[in-house]
């Protein structure tokens, strides 16, 4: 496993604690349960100095969630060579769960 | 549309990148709870469009949150969000003041709800029901 993937999987984990929000991928489907791989990973990219994340907002407002997120998903940059790298949290779309009061 | 959250030093901030169709998705809900609005118009593109979302969110295992009738444009330099909406309303109502409530209504959801306010919000009546689209 390399850094990058290492990194891909604790910062998903980290995201999974976060209410609200989750990984913008199909990890819901039937065929996502079907393949031996976490299709989660295609949320995120990760370059020298940019970690982006890719989200589906679950509820608003949306700005408590992200800031949330970021506490967390900064932790997990603490100590990898990704410390300094700027993070994007790129919000894809909102559930129509999340409108209804 | 990206805002900074300054909690960080500058050099490790968090960005946060709002997409134009949670800007849509937020104003269609908000437009259509608004009286006197009968329905959100989507139009030949919008139906086109919408039928690519609701596929895209089926991939993603999402109920899709209507967005159709709404159109979101989101500038970056400078920072910009304008939203266009297409609607019927009722006879029963006052055209302009309908219109006048939606943008008062898509504007403060959008902002609650994203944290970016809207420097526009378009209101196009398609269509007016005589009879307050009851019958």
């Amino acid at each position: 496993m390399t850094a990058r993937s290492e990194l891909t999987a604790s910062l998903l984990s980290a995201l999974r604690e976060v209410p609200g929000l989750r990984a913008a991928t199909p990890s819901t489907t039937a065929a996502a349960s079907a393949v031996p791989w976490d299709l989660d990973v295609m949320a995120v990219d990760i370059t020298e100095h940019v970690v982006e994340i890719r989200v589906v907002a679950l509820s608003v407002p949306i700005p408590p969630l992200t800031e949330a997120a970021g506490a967390v998903l900064r932790a997990v940059l603490a100590g990898t060579a990704w410390e300094n790298a700027s993070l994007r949290l790129v919000v894809t779309d909102v559930d129509a769960g999340a409108l209804i009061p | 549309m990206t805002r900074e959250q300054p909690q960080a030093p500058a050099t490790r901030l968090v960005e946060t990148v709002i997409t134009p169709p949670v800007i849509a998705a937020v104003s269609a809900h908000a437009a259509a709870k608004v009286p006197g609005v009968v329905r959100l118009e989507p139009g030949l593109r919008g139906l086109a469009g919408s039928l690519t979302r609701i596929a895209r969110q089926k991939i993603k295992g999402l109920e899709p949150a209507p967005t159709e009738g709404v159109r979101a444009f989101l500038e970056h330099d400078p920072p910009d969000v304008r939203v266009e909406i297409d609607l019927s309303l009722s006879g029963l109502d006052q055209a302009a003041a309908t219109a006048q409530a939606v943008q008062r209504a898509v504007t403060r959801a959008v902002t609650e709800a994203t944290g970016l306010t809207p420097s526009a919000v378009s209101v196009s009546i398609l269509d007016i029901e005589i009879r307050g689209g009851l019958l």
